[in-house]
């Protein structure tokens, strides 16, 4: 399931998406603001409080189908019961990532793309 | 009388339900940036999985000025929550075209909850570097 998710970030772990499986497609990071974030990411030197105060959202694919609330969104419960002993997600503190849509152009080869990327994508590297 | 308490059958794992699990991530022409996840894979509870191979490569595609440390990376971590990196590619190398790979075949089997975690980061200022990253599994019953 390709669903556009909320970025988190922690010291140890970096960005990250908080999701048990999952795997970023390539090029999708927003908002891109110069300094802060580009389309595959934070930038090394900018502080993650700034990063995070913008919201930053990335496309994940994930395998969370037979975790869905019937309104779409992640259920917290299957999910811990699904990763049963998992410290991260088997834990009431644990707050899954809201699922947001997006339109299929984000997707799309950016305007800047080289024919290294074009290639990379039609073979599927990252989707 | 005499009894038996011989070995129970049991099908061999990839009779138990098993499903092949695998995640690929490829970045081209990206730009430095701050450590990020680029795929995760967690062992569901019940369940084992059967790491077939982990793969990184990183090259780098234009120079960078000045030059920083790019890192790609696969992390197990145990039920214990304690990681251990397991593929590590680091490259303060500026030439365009410098490349890394590593890959690990039949490397461990993940224990329910346990993960395996490929991240990237580049430090450099400007320039652009290539990654690629797979993970293939056989999960199965436990």
């Amino acid at each position: 399931m390709l669903k556009r998710v909320l970025l988190s970030y922690e010291p140890a772990r970096g960005y990250f998406v908080n999701l048990p499986t999952y795997q970023v497609i390539a090029g999708t990071f927003l908002p891109i603001q110069k300094g802060l974030m580009h389309r595959d990411g934070a930038y090394p030197n900018a502080e993650p409080t700034d990063v995070m105060a913008l919201k930053p959202t990335v496309i994940v694919s994930a395998p969370i189908e037979d975790c869905m609330t019937d309104e779409g969104q992640v259920c917290r419960l299957k999910l811990s019961e699904k990763y049963q002993g998992n410290t991260l997600y088997d834990n009431a503190d644990y707050q899954p990532p809201a699922l947001l849509d997006f339109h299929p152009v984000e997707l799309a080869p950016p305007k800047d793309a080289t024919v290294f990327d074009r290639i990379k994508q039609a073979m599927g590297f990252g989707n | 009388m005499r009894q038996f308490n011989g070995p129970t059958a049991r099908p061999q794992p990839a009779d138990r339900n098993a499903l092949t699990v695998a995640y690929t991530y490829g970045l081209a022409a990206t730009a430095p940036h701050a450590g990020t996840v680029r795929a995760t894979y967690t062992c569901p509870a019940n369940r084992r999985a059967l790491i077939t191979n982990i793969s990184n490569a990183l090259m780098r595609q234009t120079a960078a000025a000045p030059v920083g440390t790019i890192e790609s990376y696969a992390r197990i971590t145990n039920v214990a929550a304690v990681a251990a990196r397991v593929i590590e590619l680091t490259c303060i190398d500026n030439t365009v075209g410098y490349q890394q790979s590593q890959s690990l075949a039949q490397s461990a089997t993940l224990l329910p909850t346990e993960t395996v975690t490929h991240a990237t980061s580049d430090n450099s200022t400007g320039g652009t570097a290539y990654y690629v990253g797979a993970f293939v599994g056989t999960e199965y019953d436990a």
